[in-house]
């Protein structure tokens, strides 16, 4: 060999050695740097701000004419695919418990998002259309954009088929509880004397300083009952207090909560509906439980003594807040309440309104049932509101999927719980259960399933 | 004689000074708070000592509020020697106020009272990098009128467009607020190379004069004629291509204007086209589609309007008197902020007639979703400019406007409040025309 051919030679071992070295450097080079998961969310949390990406409006006619343009959604969609291809590029099992229920949240808004960014593209695709006011049924990808919308609104992967078969269960249902209440009150075959005596003027308060102390007693029966569902000690719930909704309108509903941050009140208040100087005593029981404790009131002081993660605040998980002040309706009696048939009746009368709206909500925007069709449903199946149907169905009409929050969320809620209840057989405990829950802080409730795994 | 003298100068400088003053406004206070009623209820929940003052359940941020230092939750009990009992109240406290004027005020936070002194600070302004805009004054008998006019960074005469706002008692220098149309057109055609103006009424904003709602028609109109004689006057406009947009009820004034001041042309956008009783029925027929009334209910809409209506604004009955005859109109009848006086004046005006005499160029434009206007009054403007004047009237419909100039994709929608930001298209189509008209 000739000393040329051996330096040529050497040269090129040298240099696939180089080579084999850099790609070897390389390789664990980038490993060691693929950022870890915290990192991740920091980034995601801070270019997702950025990016101003509202959340899908309540109002689909609003939301449809606000879609930005191809490049915008493009641009959107190439910031979630990168986040998704990081997501995969993870281990998800060497995450820690409280980094895979991140892991699972993040992922799944990034999926919805994305899902939201294909029909946009198809949306933009289909050209200049005249946004109709009857509902999505008359929108291009009406179908798509309705499914798209009940995951947003409720955070529960359900088909329009199923919610439909759902409101009409509970609906049968609500009727059977009505029947029998009214059946135990003597009306059993007189609805003149049955509709009196629902508004008789004793189910009407109106003092107004007395319905507040009634609310007061409520309110401590309650907190006396806490214990028996609920791991928190009563004595860390933030004071609520109790006054009239100002400006309430004969369509305002029963009741409604805001927080400390929502007022200037200085602490939390409840504030009921007496317009007409007028308070529906039926109403009380399910309202204080819905609106304050164990509902809106303690689902907020808990997650707020619960650190929670960097997604914290970034989207609205409407099933899983009025998911749980649904479900705690239900344990009414539980929490010293429901003493008498009359506020059962008080909580089956609103819940018949709720079972009817997602009835109504599919209908409207899959079904593609007309305003007069829906008014027709409505007179079927709820006697004696016909004075809220028009506002109820405008409501449906207007915001397609926010009437399906507090049904559908109470519906998946007691699926979580009963699922929980059969892995955990004769271990399981309700009141873990419960705490969990709100401890997981509004993350939607597909997601929740990563809390209890 | 030495003393003489001296007066002369003294009153040659007082004569100065006056004269500086008289040009100049000083700006409205920037106080700088939300404020709710304290009610009895209110007060229990707060534990208040008393059912007075009003709560503070905003700050704004920069303003004279925060650097006085209130907070949400503070109740204000007093302003000077003022007790403030209510939102309005306190509104009108301020009102008298302007900026740097000290003041005494007094508020309770967790019990405690606090009394503090400090200045007002002024309202902010609006600030371009790409052009100036100028805050001035125009007289208006009595009235002192805030001015904004804007100037492209140009040099020679330049075209010009006086903006008329609409009815309602507001504002039009809302610095917070640059979103809003008025400021949004005008930015958009001062970058197109047009000298603007923008005048607040009286009682409005920094101007002074007579409360807004106890201003009529004329006295308001007075004040637009004397804003588009200090627009054509200005050194920088060439006084031949002088314009005016009029929006909703500035769409009335500016051929009113244009009969004394020669105008170039005229947009008129989400006006009346016909004399005010009919263009208040159609109106009304209008806002009862907009809300999806069967026509039968449209029907009895339209015509329980126009009988309440019709003697209060063609007589000036009271409510009172218009009730005692017609019971039935006590549901129907409600305050449309103006004065009596305000709607008498513009009952008898000729509005056609007005369009027909005016010789310049006109573009009626409305927008599709507007609900309070009525297209048809918008062609018929055209027609009759283009029926006396053959060629000088255009119409021009606006897809996805609404009466305000924002976006939004129906008069059903608009009706329920659902309208988003400024629709930019309302810019464009005005810049167009105005840049083929020039």
């Amino acid at each position: 060999m000739v000393k040329s051919e051996y330096l040529r030679m050497m040269k090129r071992t040298a240099l696939l050695a180089a080579a084999i070295f850099l790609l070897t450097f390389n390789v664990l080079y980038c490993q060691n740097q693929a950022p870890a998961f915290p990192q991740i969310v920091e980034n995601f949390v801070r270019e997702y701000r950025s990016l101003e990406i509202p959340w899908i409006d309540f109002d689909y006619r609003s939301y449809l004419q606000a879609i930005p343009s191809r490049q915008e959604i493009e641009r959107r969609e190439a910031f979630f695919q990168k986040y998704l291809q990081q997501l995969d590029g993870l281990h998800e099992e060497r995450l820690t418990a409280s980094e895979k229920i991140t892991f699972a949240h993040l992922r799944y808004q990034i999926a919805l998002h994305l899902e939201r960014c294909a029909l946009e593209k198809r949306l933009k695709s289909e050209g200049q259309f005249t946004i109709p006011n009857e509902g999505l049924s008359q929108v291009p990808q009406g179908k798509t954009l309705y499914q798209l919308y009940i995951r947003y609104a409720t955070g529960v992967d359900i088909s329009p088929d199923e919610i439909y078969r759902y409101g009409l269960a509970e609906i049968a249902k609500i009727h059977r509880e009505m029947s029998g209440i009214r059946t135990r009150a003597g009306f059993a075959n007189d609805s003149i004397g049955w509709l009196n005596y629902l508004n008789d003027s004793n189910f009407f308060l109106t003092n107004r300083d007395s319905i507040v102390a009634d609310y007061e007693k409520v309110k401590n029966r309650v907190l006396a009952h806490l214990g028996s569902m609920y791991e928190q000690n009563p004595a860390n719930i933030p004071d609520i207090d109790f006054m009239t909704w100002p400006d309430a309108g004969p369509y305002t509903p029963p009741g409604i909560y805001l927080s400390e941050d929502d007022n200037a009140y200085g602490k939390a208040v409840f504030q009921f509906n007496f317009y007409g100087n007028r308070h529906n005593r039926r109403t009380m029981d399910w309202l204080f439980l819905h609106e304050a404790i164990p509902g809106h009131h303690f689902h907020r002081s808990v997650r707020e003594n619960v650190p929670q993660d960097a997604l914290n605040g970034l989207w609205f998980a409407g099933g899983t807040v009025e998911g749980w002040a649904t479900y705690v309706e239900y344990f009414g009696e539980e929490m010293g309440l429901y003493r008498d048939d009359m506020a059962w009746l008080g909580k089956w009368e609103w819940d018949l309104v709720r079972s009817v709206r997602i009835a109504l909500s599919v209908g409207i925007h899959d079904r593609g049932w007309t305003k007069a069709e829906a008014l027709a449903f409505w007179k079927a199946n709820i006697p004696n509101q016909d004075d809220i149907a028009e506002r109820e169905i405008t409501r449906c009409i207007n915001w397609p999927a926010q009437v399906l929050t507090y049904k559908i969320g109470a519906k998946k809620i007691f699926e979580l719980r009963d699922a929980a209840a059969k892995r955990e057989g004769t271990g399981f405990n309700l009141k873990k259960f419960h705490t969990q829950f709100l401890s997981a802080g509004y993350v939607p409730l597909e997601v929740m399933e990563a809390v209890f795994k | 004689m030495q003393f003489s003298k001296t007066c002369f100068v003294c009153l040659l400088a007082l004569g100065v000074f006056q004269n500086i003053y008289a040009q100049t406004l000083s700006r409205r206070a920037f106080f700088g708070v939300r404020m709710e009623a304290v009610t009895d209820e209110v007060a229990r929940v707060m534990g208040l000592p008393a059912v007075k003052g009003v709560l503070v359940s905003d700050v704004i941020p920069g303003s004279t509020a925060e650097a006085a230092g209130l907070q949400r939750g503070d109740v204000w009990l007093r302003l000077n020697d003022r007790e403030i009992n209510s939102p309005n109240e306190g509104v009108a406290a301020l009102r008298q106020l302007r900026e740097g004027d000290t003041f005494r005020y007094k508020y309770l936070r967790q019990g405690q009272e606090f009394e503090k002194e400090a200045a007002l600070k002024p309202f902010p302004t609006e600030r371009y990098a790409d052009f100036d805009l100028e805050y001035g004054m125009v007289k208006s008998g009595e009235a002192q009128l805030r001015t904004l006019i804007s100037r492209p960074k140009k040099s020679g005469k330049l075209p010009a467009v006086l903006f008329i706002q609409g009815v309602g008692c507001y504002s039009i220098d809302m610095p917070l607020d640059t979103t809003a149309p008025p400021a949004q057109l005008m930015n958009y055609l001062t970058r197109q190379g047009f000298v603007t103006m923008r005048v607040d009424k009286q009682g409005m904003g920094d101007s002074r004069g007579v409360p807004c709602s106890e201003l009529d028609f004329d006295t308001e109109g007075n004040g637009y004629r004397s804003a588009l004689q200090h627009l054509r006057a200005l050194k920088y406009v060439d006084a031949e291509r002088v314009f005016i947009i009029g929006h909703s009820m500035g769409g009335v004034f500016a051929p009113l204007l244009a009969r004394d001041i020669p105008v170039r042309g005229i947009i008129a956008y989400g006006t009346m086209g016909e004399k005010f009783m009919d263009y208040f029925a159609n109106s009304r027929r209008t806002i009862a589609e907009a809300n999806e009334m069967s026509p039968a209910e449209t029907e009895e809409y339209v015509r329980l309007n126009c009988d309440c209506f019709r003697p209060y604004f063609e007589n000036g009955n009271s409510f009172e008197e218009i009730i005692a005859a017609n019971p039935v109109c006590r549901g129907t009848l409600n305050d449309l902020g103006r004065t009596a006086n305000f709607w008498k004046q513009l009952y008898r005006l000729d509005i056609p007639t007005l369009w027909s005499a005016y010789p310049g160029k006109v573009l009626a434009a409305w927008g599709k979703a507007d609900y309070i206007s009525v297209r048809a009054e918008h062609e018929h403007i055209a027609a009759l400019v283009n029926r006396a004047h053959p060629g000088n009237g255009a119409f021009l419909e606006l897809a996805g406007c609404d009466h305000g100039m924002h976006t939004v994709a129906s008069m059903q929608l608009a009706a329920r409040g659902q309208a988003g930001d400024y629709n930019p298209a309302v810019s464009e189509a005005i810049g167009k025309w105005l840049k083929a008209n020039i």
